[in-house]
Protein backbone atom coordinates (compact mmCIF):
# COMPACT_ATOMS: atom_id res chain seq x y z
CA UNK A 1 0.00 0.00 0.00
CA UNK A 2 1.20 3.64 -0.85
CA UNK A 3 2.29 5.89 2.07
CA UNK A 4 -0.97 8.53 2.78
CA UNK A 5 0.98 11.72 1.95
CA UNK A 6 -1.16 14.40 2.28
CA UNK A 7 -1.14 14.48 -1.49
CA UNK A 8 -3.08 11.32 -1.72
CA UNK A 9 -5.33 12.39 0.54
CA UNK A 10 -6.43 15.67 -1.42
CA UNK A 11 -6.42 13.56 -4.27
CA UNK A 12 -9.01 11.21 -3.20
CA UNK A 13 -10.86 14.17 -1.53
CA UNK A 14 -10.61 15.61 -4.93
CA UNK A 15 -12.19 12.32 -6.47
CA UNK A 16 -15.01 12.19 -4.15
CA UNK A 17 -15.73 15.63 -4.47
CA UNK A 18 -15.95 15.78 -8.23
CA UNK A 19 -18.35 12.70 -7.96
CA UNK A 20 -20.65 13.70 -5.62
CA UNK A 21 -20.78 17.34 -7.48
CA UNK A 22 -21.49 15.44 -10.64
CA UNK A 23 -24.76 13.06 -8.87
CA UNK A 24 -25.93 16.55 -7.53
CA UNK A 25 -25.49 18.49 -10.61
CA UNK A 26 -27.24 15.13 -12.52
CA UNK A 27 -30.21 15.17 -9.47
CA UNK A 28 -30.70 18.85 -9.66
CA UNK A 29 -31.10 18.91 -13.49
CA UNK A 30 -33.43 16.22 -13.36
CA UNK A 31 -35.63 17.35 -10.92
CA UNK A 32 -35.80 21.04 -12.31
CA UNK A 33 -36.65 18.96 -16.10
CA UNK A 34 -39.32 17.18 -14.26
CA UNK A 35 -41.25 19.64 -11.50
CA UNK A 36 -43.13 21.46 -13.56
CA UNK A 37 -44.91 17.86 -15.00
CA UNK A 38 -44.62 16.52 -11.16
CA UNK A 39 -46.40 19.44 -9.94
CA UNK A 40 -48.88 19.46 -12.11
CA UNK A 41 -49.74 15.80 -11.89
CA UNK A 42 -50.09 15.96 -8.20
CA UNK A 43 -52.81 18.81 -8.92
CA UNK A 44 -54.37 17.12 -11.22
CA UNK A 45 -54.49 13.58 -8.37
CA UNK A 46 -55.59 16.01 -5.76
CA UNK A 47 -58.72 17.42 -8.12
CA UNK A 48 -59.76 13.95 -8.69
CA UNK A 49 -59.70 12.78 -5.49
CA UNK A 50 -61.88 16.09 -4.39
CA UNK A 51 -64.16 15.79 -6.95
CA UNK A 52 -64.50 12.43 -5.85
CA UNK A 53 -65.41 13.22 -2.24
CA UNK A 54 -66.97 16.29 -3.41
CA UNK A 55 -68.92 15.37 -6.30
CA UNK A 56 -68.34 18.71 -7.87
CA UNK A 57 -65.00 20.19 -9.40
CA UNK A 58 -64.09 23.06 -6.92
CA UNK A 59 -64.15 26.19 -8.19
CA UNK A 60 -60.72 27.61 -7.27
CA UNK A 61 -58.29 27.01 -4.32
CA UNK A 62 -58.76 30.56 -3.27
CA UNK A 63 -62.37 29.53 -1.41
CA UNK A 64 -59.98 27.19 1.27
CA UNK A 65 -60.01 28.87 3.91
CA UNK A 66 -58.33 27.60 7.03
CA UNK A 67 -57.96 24.24 5.45
CA UNK A 68 -62.25 24.51 5.78
CA UNK A 69 -63.74 24.55 1.78
CA UNK A 70 -67.76 25.64 2.13
CA UNK A 71 -69.77 23.60 -1.06
CA UNK A 72 -72.74 26.12 0.53
CA UNK A 73 -74.57 22.32 0.25
CA UNK A 74 -74.77 21.63 3.89
CA UNK A 75 -71.12 20.04 2.90
CA UNK A 76 -67.78 21.31 3.82
CA UNK A 77 -64.31 20.13 2.93
CA UNK A 78 -61.80 20.01 5.34
CA UNK A 79 -57.94 19.39 4.75
CA UNK A 80 -55.69 17.89 7.91
CA UNK A 81 -52.14 16.16 7.87
CA UNK A 82 -51.00 14.05 10.55
CA UNK A 83 -47.60 11.94 11.14
CA UNK A 84 -47.82 8.56 9.77
CA UNK A 85 -45.27 5.51 9.87
CA UNK A 86 -43.40 6.49 6.51
CA UNK A 87 -44.33 10.44 6.83
CA UNK A 88 -47.10 12.68 7.14
CA UNK A 89 -50.44 11.34 5.93
CA UNK A 90 -52.40 13.76 3.96
CA UNK A 91 -56.26 13.71 3.26
CA UNK A 92 -59.45 15.31 2.52
CA UNK A 93 -62.35 14.64 4.82
CA UNK A 94 -66.73 15.95 3.37
CA UNK A 95 -68.39 16.62 6.52
CA UNK A 96 -71.93 17.08 6.49
CA UNK A 97 -72.73 20.39 8.65
CA UNK A 98 -76.84 19.77 8.56
CA UNK A 99 -77.29 19.01 11.92
CA UNK A 100 -75.28 20.76 15.21
CA UNK A 101 -73.33 17.49 15.19
CA UNK A 102 -71.30 17.67 12.59
CA UNK A 103 -71.12 14.08 10.39
CA UNK A 104 -68.09 12.33 8.77
CA UNK A 105 -69.24 12.01 5.20
CA UNK A 106 -66.81 10.64 3.87
CA UNK A 107 -62.40 10.75 3.36
CA UNK A 108 -59.66 10.67 0.56
CA UNK A 109 -55.84 9.95 1.80
CA UNK A 110 -53.93 12.46 -0.82
CA UNK A 111 -50.57 11.99 0.00
CA UNK A 112 -49.32 9.35 2.04
CA UNK A 113 -45.27 7.55 2.10
CA UNK A 114 -46.65 4.22 4.45
CA UNK A 115 -45.98 0.71 3.99
CA UNK A 116 -47.57 -1.34 1.13
CA UNK A 117 -48.81 -3.91 1.56
CA UNK A 118 -49.65 -3.27 5.12
CA UNK A 119 -50.92 0.12 4.84
CA UNK A 120 -52.78 -0.31 1.21
CA UNK A 121 -56.15 0.37 3.13
CA UNK A 122 -55.16 3.74 2.66
CA UNK A 123 -55.82 4.18 -1.03
CA UNK A 124 -59.36 2.00 -0.38
CA UNK A 125 -61.54 4.30 1.55
CA UNK A 126 -64.95 3.04 0.92
CA UNK A 127 -63.99 -0.82 2.53
CA UNK A 128 -63.17 -2.27 5.27
CA UNK A 129 -62.67 0.53 8.81
CA UNK A 130 -62.57 3.45 6.94
CA UNK A 131 -65.94 2.95 5.45
CA UNK A 132 -67.16 2.70 9.27
CA UNK A 133 -66.61 6.04 9.99
CA UNK A 134 -68.45 7.29 7.66
CA UNK A 135 -71.79 9.26 9.02
CA UNK A 136 -69.80 8.83 12.57
CA UNK A 137 -69.68 12.27 15.13
CA UNK A 138 -66.17 13.45 16.28
CA UNK A 139 -66.87 12.65 19.65
CA UNK A 140 -68.10 8.92 18.53
CA UNK A 141 -64.61 9.17 16.27
CA UNK A 142 -62.49 10.40 19.76
CA UNK A 143 -63.60 7.53 21.15
CA UNK A 144 -61.90 4.68 19.13
CA UNK A 145 -58.91 3.52 21.23
CA UNK A 146 -56.49 2.00 18.85
CA UNK A 147 -57.19 0.03 15.57
CA UNK A 148 -55.18 -3.60 15.06
CA UNK A 149 -53.11 -3.85 11.89
CA UNK A 150 -50.88 -0.92 10.96
CA UNK A 151 -51.67 0.70 14.06
CA UNK A 152 -49.67 3.74 13.77
CA UNK A 153 -50.97 4.42 10.18
CA UNK A 154 -54.36 3.80 11.72
CA UNK A 155 -53.81 6.15 14.46
CA UNK A 156 -52.40 9.08 12.30
CA UNK A 157 -55.54 8.64 10.61
CA UNK A 158 -57.88 8.98 13.11
CA UNK A 159 -55.88 11.71 14.39
CA UNK A 160 -56.11 13.54 11.09
CA UNK A 161 -59.85 12.85 10.91
CA UNK A 162 -60.63 14.21 14.12
CA UNK A 163 -58.20 17.13 13.67
CA UNK A 164 -59.97 18.29 10.44
CA UNK A 165 -63.41 17.46 12.10
CA UNK A 166 -62.07 19.84 14.83
CA UNK A 167 -60.98 22.49 11.86
CA UNK A 168 -64.85 22.59 10.27
CA UNK A 169 -66.74 22.91 13.57
CA UNK A 170 -64.46 25.71 14.45
CA UNK A 171 -65.13 27.59 11.10
CA UNK A 172 -67.46 30.32 10.68
CA UNK A 173 -69.68 29.64 8.19
CA UNK A 174 -71.10 32.57 7.61
CA UNK A 175 -67.40 34.60 7.09
CA UNK A 176 -67.41 32.53 3.70
CA UNK A 177 -69.83 34.03 0.84
CA UNK A 178 -72.37 31.63 -0.51
CA UNK A 179 -73.02 32.61 -3.90
CA UNK A 180 -77.13 32.03 -4.81
CA UNK B 1 -16.06 -12.70 -24.88
CA UNK B 2 -17.87 -11.98 -27.46
CA UNK B 3 -21.34 -8.99 -26.98
CA UNK B 4 -23.70 -11.17 -27.66
CA UNK B 5 -21.91 -14.03 -24.97
CA UNK B 6 -21.99 -10.89 -22.50
CA UNK B 7 -25.43 -10.54 -22.68
CA UNK B 8 -26.51 -14.37 -22.62
CA UNK B 9 -24.77 -15.02 -19.60
CA UNK B 10 -25.78 -12.08 -18.09
CA UNK B 11 -29.13 -12.95 -18.75
CA UNK B 12 -29.39 -16.56 -18.45
CA UNK B 13 -26.20 -17.85 -17.04
CA UNK B 14 -25.81 -15.34 -14.31
CA UNK B 15 -29.70 -14.24 -14.09
CA UNK B 16 -30.30 -12.06 -11.03
CA UNK B 17 -33.49 -13.40 -10.25
CA UNK B 18 -33.32 -17.45 -11.08
CA UNK B 19 -29.55 -17.93 -10.63
CA UNK B 20 -28.43 -15.94 -8.15
CA UNK B 21 -31.06 -15.23 -6.06
CA UNK B 22 -31.16 -11.37 -6.05
CA UNK B 23 -33.50 -8.75 -6.34
CA UNK B 24 -36.06 -10.86 -4.54
CA UNK B 25 -37.87 -8.40 -2.43
CA UNK B 26 -39.07 -6.37 -5.75
CA UNK B 27 -39.78 -9.40 -7.38
CA UNK B 28 -42.29 -10.44 -5.15
CA UNK B 29 -43.69 -7.64 -4.06
CA UNK B 30 -44.22 -6.29 -7.64
CA UNK B 31 -44.94 -8.72 -9.18
CA UNK B 32 -48.91 -8.83 -8.65
CA UNK B 33 -49.97 -7.86 -11.83
CA UNK B 34 -48.09 -7.53 -15.75
CA UNK B 35 -48.14 -3.34 -15.80
CA UNK B 36 -46.76 -2.93 -12.17
CA UNK B 37 -43.55 -5.53 -13.28
CA UNK B 38 -42.99 -4.07 -16.37
CA UNK B 39 -42.67 -0.86 -15.25
CA UNK B 40 -40.37 -1.87 -12.07
CA UNK B 41 -38.33 -3.63 -14.90
CA UNK B 42 -37.79 -0.58 -16.89
CA UNK B 43 -36.99 1.61 -14.00
CA UNK B 44 -34.14 -1.08 -12.80
CA UNK B 45 -32.83 -1.44 -16.48
CA UNK B 46 -33.37 2.72 -16.37
CA UNK B 47 -30.57 2.76 -13.31
CA UNK B 48 -28.93 -0.70 -13.70
CA UNK B 49 -27.42 0.86 -17.53
CA UNK B 50 -26.86 4.19 -16.18
CA UNK B 51 -25.48 3.36 -13.08
CA UNK B 52 -23.15 0.78 -14.78
CA UNK B 53 -21.71 2.90 -17.94
CA UNK B 54 -21.35 5.85 -15.52
CA UNK B 55 -19.25 4.10 -12.84
CA UNK B 56 -17.19 1.99 -16.04
CA UNK B 57 -16.59 5.27 -17.48
CA UNK B 58 -15.21 6.92 -14.63
CA UNK B 59 -13.72 3.62 -13.10
CA UNK B 60 -10.26 5.09 -13.00
CA UNK B 61 -10.71 8.20 -10.64
CA UNK B 62 -12.67 6.58 -8.24
CA UNK B 63 -10.70 5.76 -5.05
CA UNK B 64 -10.54 1.79 -4.38
CA UNK B 65 -10.87 2.44 -1.12
CA UNK B 66 -13.79 4.51 -1.27
CA UNK B 67 -15.53 2.94 -4.41
CA UNK B 68 -18.30 0.99 -2.35
CA UNK B 69 -19.51 4.69 -0.99
CA UNK B 70 -19.14 6.21 -4.51
CA UNK B 71 -20.82 3.34 -6.05
CA UNK B 72 -23.96 3.46 -3.82
CA UNK B 73 -24.40 7.43 -4.50
CA UNK B 74 -24.02 6.73 -8.57
CA UNK B 75 -26.91 4.38 -8.07
CA UNK B 76 -29.14 6.69 -5.66
CA UNK B 77 -29.06 9.24 -8.03
CA UNK B 78 -29.91 7.67 -11.11
CA UNK B 79 -32.72 5.92 -8.49
CA UNK B 80 -33.72 9.66 -7.38
CA UNK B 81 -34.09 10.72 -11.44
CA UNK B 82 -35.73 7.47 -12.14
CA UNK B 83 -38.25 8.39 -9.58
CA UNK B 84 -38.25 11.71 -10.42
CA UNK B 85 -38.90 11.18 -14.21
CA UNK B 86 -41.77 8.31 -13.21
CA UNK B 87 -43.52 11.35 -11.26
CA UNK B 88 -43.51 13.39 -14.70
CA UNK B 89 -44.42 10.65 -17.02
CA UNK B 90 -46.16 7.65 -15.08
CA UNK B 91 -47.78 8.99 -12.25
CA UNK B 92 -50.58 6.41 -12.01
CA UNK B 93 -48.61 3.61 -12.06
CA UNK B 94 -45.92 5.48 -9.29
CA UNK B 95 -48.44 5.77 -6.79
CA UNK B 96 -48.42 1.60 -7.17
CA UNK B 97 -45.31 0.87 -6.90
CA UNK B 98 -43.87 3.97 -5.71
CA UNK B 99 -41.90 2.34 -2.50
CA UNK B 100 -40.17 -0.31 -4.34
CA UNK B 101 -38.77 2.37 -7.40
CA UNK B 102 -37.22 3.92 -3.99
CA UNK B 103 -35.73 0.77 -2.92
CA UNK B 104 -34.08 -0.13 -6.47
CA UNK B 105 -30.87 1.97 -4.82
CA UNK B 106 -30.34 -1.48 -2.14
CA UNK B 107 -30.76 -3.62 -5.23
CA UNK B 108 -28.02 -6.06 -4.24
CA UNK B 109 -28.40 -7.17 -8.26
CA UNK B 110 -27.13 -3.63 -9.12
CA UNK B 111 -24.05 -3.03 -6.71
CA UNK B 112 -23.08 -6.69 -7.42
CA UNK B 113 -22.66 -6.34 -11.27
CA UNK B 114 -21.10 -2.91 -10.82
CA UNK B 115 -18.64 -4.36 -8.00
CA UNK B 116 -17.82 -7.83 -9.94
CA UNK B 117 -18.24 -6.38 -13.46
CA UNK B 118 -18.59 -2.27 -14.69
CA UNK B 119 -15.55 -1.37 -12.46
CA UNK B 120 -13.35 -3.05 -14.32
CA UNK B 121 -14.53 -2.79 -17.71
CA UNK B 122 -15.45 -1.04 -20.82
CA UNK B 123 -18.23 1.62 -20.60
CA UNK B 124 -19.39 -0.43 -24.18
CA UNK B 125 -19.13 -4.15 -22.59
CA UNK B 126 -20.46 -2.69 -18.95
CA UNK B 127 -23.76 -2.02 -20.82
CA UNK B 128 -24.16 -4.99 -22.46
CA UNK B 129 -23.79 -6.57 -19.37
CA UNK B 130 -26.58 -4.27 -17.73
CA UNK B 131 -28.28 -4.73 -20.58
CA UNK B 132 -28.40 -8.25 -20.44
CA UNK B 133 -28.45 -8.37 -16.06
CA UNK B 134 -31.79 -5.95 -16.87
CA UNK B 135 -33.10 -8.21 -19.83
CA UNK B 136 -33.32 -11.17 -17.16
CA UNK B 137 -34.48 -9.26 -14.34
CA UNK B 138 -37.31 -8.25 -16.54
CA UNK B 139 -38.18 -11.89 -17.47
CA UNK B 140 -38.26 -13.30 -14.10
CA UNK B 141 -40.59 -9.89 -13.24
CA UNK B 142 -42.82 -10.72 -16.41
CA UNK B 143 -43.25 -13.80 -15.74
CA UNK B 144 -43.90 -14.03 -12.33
CA UNK B 145 -46.31 -11.04 -12.78
CA UNK B 146 -48.48 -13.08 -15.56
CA UNK B 147 -48.87 -16.23 -13.52
CA UNK B 148 -49.75 -14.25 -10.80
CA UNK B 149 -52.62 -12.32 -12.71
CA UNK B 150 -53.58 -15.07 -14.42
CA UNK B 151 -53.88 -17.31 -11.99
CA UNK B 152 -54.59 -14.56 -9.14
CA UNK B 153 -57.98 -14.15 -10.85
CA UNK B 154 -59.05 -17.56 -9.78
CA UNK B 155 -57.19 -18.62 -6.96
CA UNK B 156 -56.72 -15.19 -4.11
CA UNK B 157 -53.93 -17.07 -3.02
CA UNK B 158 -51.84 -16.58 -6.05
CA UNK B 159 -51.76 -12.51 -5.67
CA UNK B 160 -51.05 -12.65 -1.46
CA UNK B 161 -47.52 -12.67 -0.50
CA UNK B 162 -47.58 -16.22 0.78
CA UNK B 163 -48.45 -16.96 -3.21
CA UNK B 164 -45.96 -15.04 -4.42
CA UNK B 165 -43.32 -17.61 -2.14
CA UNK B 166 -44.87 -20.08 -3.44
CA UNK B 167 -44.66 -19.45 -7.49
CA UNK B 168 -41.31 -18.07 -7.27
CA UNK B 169 -40.04 -21.16 -5.61
CA UNK B 170 -42.44 -23.38 -8.64
CA UNK B 171 -40.62 -21.05 -11.18
CA UNK B 172 -37.03 -21.11 -10.10
CA UNK B 173 -37.13 -24.96 -9.60
CA UNK B 174 -38.55 -24.96 -13.30
CA UNK B 175 -36.15 -22.68 -14.77
CA UNK B 176 -33.53 -24.95 -12.93
CA UNK B 177 -34.44 -27.88 -14.28
CA UNK B 178 -34.78 -27.07 -18.14
CA UNK B 179 -31.25 -25.49 -17.93
CA UNK B 180 -30.05 -28.73 -16.59
CA UNK B 181 -32.03 -30.02 -19.32
CA UNK B 182 -30.35 -27.91 -22.15
CA UNK B 183 -27.05 -28.00 -20.95
CA UNK B 184 -27.19 -31.69 -20.85
CA UNK B 185 -27.92 -31.81 -24.63
CA UNK B 186 -25.31 -29.28 -25.96
CA UNK B 187 -22.48 -31.51 -26.95
CA UNK B 188 -18.88 -30.31 -24.85
CA UNK B 189 -20.93 -27.68 -22.83
CA UNK B 190 -18.99 -25.76 -20.37
CA UNK B 191 -19.28 -27.46 -17.01
CA UNK B 192 -21.52 -24.77 -15.49
CA UNK B 193 -19.62 -21.49 -13.66
CA UNK B 194 -19.60 -22.51 -9.87
CA UNK B 195 -18.96 -19.35 -8.28
CA UNK B 196 -22.25 -17.71 -9.73
CA UNK B 197 -24.16 -20.54 -9.17
CA UNK B 198 -25.56 -20.67 -5.25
Amino acid sequence: MRERTLEWLLDRALSLTVIAAGCAGLLALTQHLTKPRIERNLRAHELRLVTELAGTRPPTSTTWSNQVWDLCNNTALAREEAAGYGGAIALMIAVSTANAELRLGGLRVIGHQETPGLADFIAQPEIGWLADLKGRSLAEIKDIDAVAGATITSRALLVAVSGALARVQAHDFAAQECAP
Amino acid sequence: MSQAGTFNSAMIERNPAWVQLLGLCPLLAVSTNVANAMALALASTFVLIGANVTISSIRRWIPSHARLPCFVLIIATFTTCAVLLMQAYAFEVYLQIALFVQIIVTNCMILGRIEAFASKQTPGKAFVDAAGTAAGFAIALLVMGATRDVIGRGLLLASLPPGAFIIAGLLLGSATALFRVFERKRPGADPPDTETRR
